[in-house]
Parts: C-alpha cells; sequence; structure tokens
C-alpha cells in the first residue's frame, strides 16, 4: 500500500515537471489547423521547425548562444581556476576578501549594473556584437567560476601540494601537472554550469542586443510576435530547440549537476 | 598535530609573484565587476541622464527623494514582496517533500531524478513562453481545462499567483537536490537509535530531521528570498509586468524604466535600491551561513 | 649528507600563544635524529619549519652553515614523507616515484634506473603499474618512501609515517627505516609521538613539550637519566612510577632532607603475593595485566598506585595482598618545584 502511495507520487512528480515541456514538445510537432485543439494530433509534423528555422533568423540565434556560452565558459573557466587554486593554496592576503568579492558579485540584481554595462559596452562601440556579451556575461561567470572551483581545489589535501612542492615543482608547475588533473572533475561541473547559465541568459541578452545578427536563443524566444497572432507552432519549435542542448546536457552529466550545486550553495 | 591552518607559503619573492599573477587577471575583473558597475551605477543615479533627449545633468539626490514618494515603486517592492514571500515558502515546501521522495525508497528513481532537472535547466524566459501558451486565455491547456475559464494572466489577482506557480515549477527541483543531499548527510545510525528507542516516523522527522536540515534550510531561504528578489525573465516573458502592473516587480519596473523610457538617471537610482533590498538580504545571508557553519 | 641547526627560534600563528619558544637545536650531518612528544608539543611545526613550509617568528635556520630562511622549500633540497603519505592519486607508482625526477629534468634512462633499483629495495617492484588507491596502507607507505629515497637527497624528513600502520606492520618498518638509514648517507630528521620508534631507531631524540625542548640526548641516555618528570613519564613503556618518597618508604638519606618526586620504572620494581618477605613493601592489588611474558601487576601503597613486573605465572585478582621489592638503586629523583632532575 504504501509502495503504491509512493509510486503514485513519483508519478505525479514526474508529470509536474516534465508536463510543461512535453506539452510544448507535442505543440511543436502539430500540424498547424490543430495547434489549438486539446486532443492528441492526427499526425505529427516538423513544419514548425522547418518554418521557425528558415522563415526567421533563428538558427543564426542558436549559433550566437553557442559562441557566447563557448567564449564565456572558456574565458571564466580559465581565469577562475588559476584565481581559484591561487585562493585555495597559496597564501595571497586578503583571501576572505576575494572569495567575499566572488560571492558577492554573484549575488547581484542583473538589474542593478544594466545601466553601467549598457554605456560601458556601447562606449566600446560593442553594442549588439557578441563580445559585447560575453564581457558581461563574465561578470557572473567569473565569481560562479571562483566560488565552485575553489571548493574543488580545497578538497585537494594541502599534503599533496606540499608534496609536489618539496619534489621540486613551482607553484606553477604544481598547479599543472598536480592539481590541474585532479581537479578535472570540477572544472568539468562548472563548464557545464557555466555553459548553461550563459546559454540561459536572458536580461542582459535582452538590454545589450538590438537586432537578429547578435541575439541569442532566450531573447528571440522571448520577443517572438507574429504580426497579429503569435505563432504559437513555431513558438513551440523555438522553445524546444532552444531547451534540448540543456536538458540533454543536463540530463547526460546529472550527478556532476547535483554534485556542483550543492557545493555552491551549502559551503564557504 | 599540524595546526588547522596548513598551507604551503610561498617564499621567495618569484614564488610570491607567480601566486599574484595567477590570481591577479580574475581578481581585476572580479573587483571590476562587483564593484565598478554598482559605483558607476550609484554615480549614475545622482544624474538626471534621458539617452534619447542626451539630457544629462547632476540633481544630487532629488532621483531618491522622488522615489520615496513613487507609488509604483513601492507598489512594485510590495509585488516583489509578495511573490518572494509565497514562491519561497512554495519552494521549501514542495522541495522538501521532493527530496523526502528522493530520499525514500521509491521506485523509478532514476527517472525522478532526470525529470527534476528539466525545469531548472531550461531558460527561464522560455520557460515563460511555456506557461504563457498554457495560460493563453484562448487556447491554453490550463486556461480551458480549471474551472471557470478565467483568463489567467490577464486578470488582476490571478496573474501574480499564476507568476508565482511558474517561478515554483522552474526552481523546486533546485531546491529539492539541495535538500536532499542533506537530508544524506544525516548519518543512518541517528535514524535506527531513534527507532530503537521507540519513535514513530512522524516524531523522528520532527525531532532528528528537521533540526538537523535547518542549516541547510536557512541556506536554501536566503538564497531563495535573494533569486525571488532578483526575478526577471520568466515574469518579463509572461506578463511583460501586466495585467495594470500588477506582476510588476522591481527588476521589471527598473528594466522598463532604463530600456523602454531610456531614463538612466531615475532607472540607475531604481536599481540601487533594488541592489540595497539585496544586499541587506545577502547579509543576512552571510550571518546565516556564518553561524551555521560553525555550528 | 648536510647538518641542520636552529637557533633561538620562535614561532606563533596569527592568533595566538607561541607553538615554539626559544628552540635551539642540532642535527648532526648523517645522523638519525628523532623529534618526540605528544600532540600539540610543536614537533610537526619544527619539521614544516625546516622543509620550509612555515616561517619562522623568529630565529635563524642553517643548512650546514647556511642560513635558509628565506629558502622556498623546492630549493631546500630535503626530500619529505607526510604522515598521510600524499601519494598522487592520478599517477601510478612508477610515476609517483619518478616524479621528482622528471621535474629535476634526470635522462629517462637515470630515472628508470633509479626507480627500478629502490621499488625493488622497498619491495614494491611488483606494483609498479598500480594506482595509489589499489595499494594497502603498508605499501602504500613504501611508496611514499621510494618517492622520497629515490632522490638521493642530503636530507630526509619524516612527519610520522608510521603512525597509520598496523602495529606489526611497524615494527617491520622501524627495522627497515633504521637500516636505510645506516645503507644511505642522508641526515634524517624523523617526527613522531611513538617514543618506541625514537627509541629503536635514532642517534639521538629531542623530547619536546608545550614548544618548548625537554631533553636533546641519545636514547640510552634519555632513558637512563630522564632530565625531568615529563621525559621520565613519556619515555619508556610501560610508564614510569612517579611517587611520594615515603609511599616506597626511602629513608631520608638517601633523598639529602628534601622531598624529591621519585622516579622508577617498573622493570626496577618486582611484584609478588602472599605475605610480604623482608624488605618489601606490602599492598594490595589494583589490577594485573597478563603480557604473556610476564604479568604487570598495579599495587595500591599509602595511597598511591605503583606498578611492578611479576612472573607470568603470578595472576592475583582485585583486592589481594601482595608486595614490591624496589631496586633503589635505579631510581630517579625529580625536584617537585621545577620538575627536573636532580643528581645523587
Amino acid at each position: 500500500m504504501r509502495r503504491l502511495g509512493l509510486t503514485l507520487a513519483v508519478v505525479l512528480v514526474v508529470l509536474f515537471c516534465t508536463g510543461p515541456f512535453l506539452w510544448q514538445l507535442l505543440t511543436s510537432l502539430r500540424p498547424e489547423n490543430e495547434l489549438t485543439s486539446l486532443d492528441f494530433p492526427s499526425s505529427l509534423t516538423l513544419e514548425s521547425y522547418r518554418s521557425v528555422l528558415t522563415g526567421r533568423p533563428f538558427a543564426r540565434s542558436v549559433l550566437n548562444s553557442f559562441l557566447v556560452a563557448s567564449a564565456t565558459t572558456a574565458t571564466s573557466l580559465f581565469f577562475g581556476a588559476t584565481a581559484a587554486f591561487a585562493l585555495a593554496k597559496l597564501e595571497i592576503r586578503g583571501q576572505r576578501f576575494f572569495l567575499g568579492m566572488a560571492l558577492l558579485a554573484s549575488m547581484f540584481p542583473g538589474v542593478a549594473v544594466v545601466s553601467p554595462l549598457y554605456l560601458t559596452v556601447r562606449a566600446l562601440g560593442l553594442r549588439d556584437h557578441l563580445l559585447g556579451l560575453v564581457l558581461p556575461y563574465t561578470t557572473f561567470a567569473l565569481p560562479m567560476a571562483v566560488w565552485i572551483l575553489s571548493g574543488f581545489f580545497r578538497a585537494i589535501p594541502d599534503e599533496i601540494y606540499r608534496a609536489a612542492i618539496i619534489d621540486g615543482c613551482s607553484p606553477f608547475q604544481a598547479f599543472r601537472k598536480i592539481m590541474l588533473p585532479l581537479a578535472a572533475p570540477g572544472l568539468g561541473t562548472t563548464a557545464i554550469l557555466l555553459f548553461i547559465s550563459s546559454w540561459n541568459e536572458f536580461l542582459y541578452a535582452l538590454a545589450l542586443t538590438s537586432s537578429a545578427r547578435s541575439r541569442t536563443v532566450p531573447v528571440a524566444i522571448g520577443l517572438f510576435s507574429g504580426d497579429h497572432k503569435e505563432p504559437w507552432g513555431e513558438i513551440a519549435a523555438a522553445s524546444v530547440v532552444a531547451m534540448l542542448p540543456v536538458i540533454l546536457v543536463a540530463l547526460v552529466f546529472q550527478r556532476w549537476i547535483a554534485a556542483g550545486l550543492t557545493t555552491s550553495a551549502g559551503k564557504q | 598535530m599540524t595546526p588547522s591552518r596548513a598551507r604551503a607559503t610561498p617564499f621567495s619573492t618569484r614564488d610570491r609573484l607567480t601566486a599574484y599573477l595567477l590570481a591577479a587577471p580574475a581578481g581585476a575583473l572580479l573587483v571590476g565587476v562587483a564593484l565598478f558597475p554598482i559605483l558607476f551605477a550609484a554615480w549614475l543615479s545622482l544624474h538626471r541622464l534621458i539617452l534619447i533627449l542626451r539630457e544629462r545633468r547632476f540633481i544630487g539626490l532629488d532621483n531618491y527623494a522622488y522615489l520615496l514618494h513613487d507609488q509604483r515603486f513601492w507598489t512594485a517592492l510590495g509585488n516583489t514582496a509578495y511573490f518572494a514571500v509565497f514562491s519561497v515558502t512554495a519552494e521549501l515546501g514542495l522541495g522538501l517533500a521532493i527530496a523526502s521522495l528522493l530520499a525514500s525508497a521509491a521506485p523509478g528513481q532514476r527517472l525522478l531524478r532526470a525529470a527534476i532537472l528539466v525545469p531548472w535547466a531550461i531558460p527561464a524566459a522560455v520557460s515563460g513562453k511555456i506557461w504563457a501558451w498554457l495560460f493563453n486565455p484562448d487556447y491554453g491547456l490550463f486556461t480551458r481545462v480549471l474551472p471557470g475559464s478565467i483568463n489567467w494572466l490577464g486578470t488582476p489577482g490571478y496573474a501574480m499567483p499564476a507568476a508565482i506557480l511558474v517561478d515554483v515549477w522552474k526552481t523546486v527541483p533546485f531546491v529539492a537536490l539541495l535538500i536532499f543531499a542533506a537530508l544524506r548527510n544525516i548519518p543512518e545510525d541517528l535514524y535506527r537509535a531513534a527507532s530503537l528507542d521507540g519513535a514513530s516516523s512522524w516524531r523522528i522527522f520532527r525531532s532528528i530531521t528537521l533540526p538537523l536540515l535547518k542549516p541547510t534550510l536557512a541556506v536554501v531561504l536566503v538564497l531563495r528570498t535573494l533569486d525571488a528578489f532578483r526575478v526577471f525573465d520568466a515574469i518579463y516573458v509572461l506578463t511583460a509586468g501586466g495585467p495594470a502592473n500588477t506582476t510588476e516587480t522591481l527588476a521589471i519596473y527598473t528594466y522598463k524604466t532604463l530600456m523602454d523610457a531610456g531614463d538612466f538617471g531615475y532607472g540607475s537610482t531604481l536599481a540601487i535600491a533594488t541592489f540595497l533590498c539585496v544586499l541587506v538580504i545577502s547579509i543576512a545571508y552571510l550571518r546565516v551561513l556564518g553561524s551555521e557553519g560553525r555550528a | 649528507m648536510i647538518s641542520v641547526r636552529l637557533a633561538r627560534i620562535e614561532k606563533s600563528f596569527t592568533r595566538g600563544a607561541p607553538v615554539l619558544q626559544d628552540i635551539n637545536l642540532e642535527v648532526p650531518a648523517g645522523a638519525f635524529v628523532t623529534l618526540v612528544g605528544p600532540s600539540g608539543c610543536g614537533k610537526s611545526t619544527i619539521l614544516n619549519l625546516v622543509a620550509g613550509f612555515e616561517r619562522p617568528t623568529s630565529g635563524e635556520i642553517f643548512f650546514d652553515d647556511e642560513i635558509v630562511n628565506d629558502r622556498s622549500p623546492k630549493d631546500r633540497g630535503a626530500a619529505m614523507v607526510f604522515q598521510s603519505y600524499a601519494l598522487y592519486p592520478h599517477l601510478d607508482v612508477y610515476r609517483n616515484i619518478a616524479f621528482p625526477l622528471e621535474v629535476a629534468n634526470v635522462g629517462r634512462a637515470e630515472i628508470d634506473a633509479r626507480v627500478r633499483e629502490i621499488a625493488a629495495r622497498l619491495e614494491i617492484d611488483r606494483f609498479l603499474a598500480r594506482r595509489p588507491r589499489d595499494l594497502s596502507g603498508g605499501q602504500r607507505q613504501r611508496v611514499a618512501l621510494g618517492r622520497a629515497l629515490v632522490r638521493r637527497t642530503k636530507l630526509c624528513l619524516f612527519d610520522e609515517p608510521l603512525s597509520n600502520l598496523d602495529p606489526s606492520l611497524r615494527e617491520h618498518m622501524r627495522a627497515e627505516l633504521k637500516r636505510l638509514h645506516e645503507e644511505g648517507d642522508s641526515t634524517y630528521l624523523y617526527v613522531t609521538h611513538d617514543q618506541i620508534e625514537a627509541l629503536t631507531m635514532s642517534d639521538q631524540i629531542v623530547v619536546l613539550e608545550g614548544g618548548v625542548v625537554q631533553q636533546i640526548a641519545p636514547p640510552r641516555e634519555v632513558y637512563e637519566r630522564p632530565a625531568n618528570t615529563f621525559v621520565a613519564g613519556f619515555i619508556g613503556s610501560p610508564r614510569i612510577n612517579l611517587v611520594r618518597p615515603a609511599t616506597l618508604r626511602i629513608p631520608p638519606e638517601l633523598t639529602g632532607g628534601r622531598a624529591p618526586i621519585v622516579g622508577i620504572r617498573p622493570e626496577d620494581i618486582a611484584i609478588g603475593g602472599g605475605p610480604p618477605p623482608e624488605g618489601t613493601i606490602p599492598g594490595r592489588v589494583y589490577v594485573a595485566e597478563s603480557m604473556g611474558a610476564e604479568t604487570l601487576v598495579t599495587l595500591e601503597i599509602a595511597g598511591e598506585r605503583v606498578t611492578g613486573r611479576a612472573p607470568a605465572d603470578f595472576l592475583p585478582r582485585s583486592g589481594e595482598v601482595g608486595w614490591a621489592r624496589l631496586n633503589l638503586a635505579r631510581a630517579h629523583f625529580f625536584d617537585p618545584l621545577t620538575t627536573k632532575r636532580i643528581e645523587r
């Protein structure tokens, strides 16, 4: 009896979580004339996908999102890893200040810094440019990287670092030969979380881009409008395209993500 | 016993240099990222600055004086607080329930774990669109299936609960995962000892599980409150702050002032006000973390 | 081989009482010197200072006659075996041992020769392709040793390397370490809280307590002529008896009229049962522990407990009557105020 109750609960939760996504998936596969019906579609079609990928500059948005997310992840990972290593293993004055800054920066409301970012990006001539997104994205990606990675670096026993030093390594050699390989899982987790955050980012992309040239996927979908009525089929198709990469990544790297999230939230 | 602070001290100036070199770029970026924008925004908030009109004038604290009497600001603050209270409560409750489910012997654990990552992974803006479709006044699944055929997103009083539902849907998985991790850290032996002593499941939950979860729940509470105060994406896409500004949060009001009206002066003032709210909560967070961390 | 000298070394950490106070000690070139003391006495701190992981608050550290205070650990020419072994988890045994040689850009062929030689010597050559996680504690310990010894440095530092091993393995490794030292020509500086290790392996023992050196002497002397009650109580197992002279009926002419603390080791007290013979002190048995080759009996005499040895077949029960015969010639006297040794 208890088992039945638990199974029911699991089913409910799974439905709750995946239902809306599945409904959107279903909508995206409906033929045009059945978009608004509540029954199962008579047939499945990729018409909405075709129309959204060819009739609109949506494919461009996907590319933009991919480029921006990759660039942000790469740079934040690189600078974040070196900084996190230095924080965790070397004695730097103001260690706690550094980490405190990282923590604080990751807590900022995005909207609080839109105005300075907008003016800065515009002054640099990077408005409506992909690079004009990577820079602002670093403002949340780098603190996140430093925060999560210093947890992972700190988890590597100090004695292993000392062994490398006394074996003759300079700090940078020790970082390269010993610490990086041992922190590899942490790097992977951080990369995934950074990529997902960048891909999903909306506010900065909305404020700092103005044309299809550099628009990213969330903004493209958010701003989707038909001339008169909203093209829900196309919106659904675009949504699925937007969600699929991150959902796939999330499912494949489940365990890493869970580990990274709990580390970032709980530790100091 | 080696003292607890066991680091490797860099010695020669060259080693010290390496250390700073490694940390410097990120350090500079972080300071630039953390301090510079906020200071700049604060500076902007002391001006009257309308971009399109190319008007730029220093006016001191006039913007803040205006803010205190700005009804729309207080409404937005109220909306945000209302949103925060209800969404965080729902997330904690549901999160606890789902975490318990994850920790139980229920079948389909793998499916469950995979499923709860779905809402977390998708872009918030996209989730806004998904729910906008579900709540579409004419064709939405929920509009037609739920009794009363209410236009949820277009009716003041109903739009906010809908927005809360959307946010809860998106973030309950994250909360559940955090609580689940904490649940797993509770030693099995404690439960065994309690059941040997004759405690019922409810008693065990009340006297052992909940108290040991308190640190995590506190962290989650503050984190989620922070996020709730910053909320933007989903609601903007869902209702753009309407109907009649009933779902207009601080972030949305700020954004509209900045980007739609082009008023960078007052917009920055609103931004700083939002930032201060978040700062107060962040300090509470650090206090809570600090004291619980010591426990 | 190299000599190490600490002159007037003091060490405090940022918030607190000094961990080391006025440490002066000399490690002769090629010697095996052990720093021994209870947890928190500062012995590991001294090792870290010599290694270069910590800087002294004041004082100088000399290698031969050069001050090395400002030299980074990688430039001090010392090898170290850590308490946790600190093996590189992502490298196999071969590469763990070869690591320091690779960092030093030694040629491939020579690395191979030296790694295999030390692996054979430590009997871990069968495991060269394994990862640390697939090895037992004792095997890991030998890999850590190998990684330190393959460098043939002039100075080797050991931070409680045997404390995580089973007792029988520890016994075996003590002998191995002593032999390795005799065969090589490095100076060994060894830290442990186990006084048996100190006694069996060292040329010199430095006893530490509370950041202060209690005694520096060869093992024999530390055992036979402990400098104070702490050293007397710390070195030697089973523990020395420290009692009032009246308890053991020590005649006043021996104590010289004062009332010192008397220290007498259990091996200098013979215990028996039945009616006390002439010249013995009666007491009541508190507990008897059979050690296999003998029995350790603790008697209650005049309100204090005194432990001595008895034949293996003497197994009294608590409360029975017993007696103790002392070898007073081997008793130690300590000043009750300063706890320092009083020469007789």
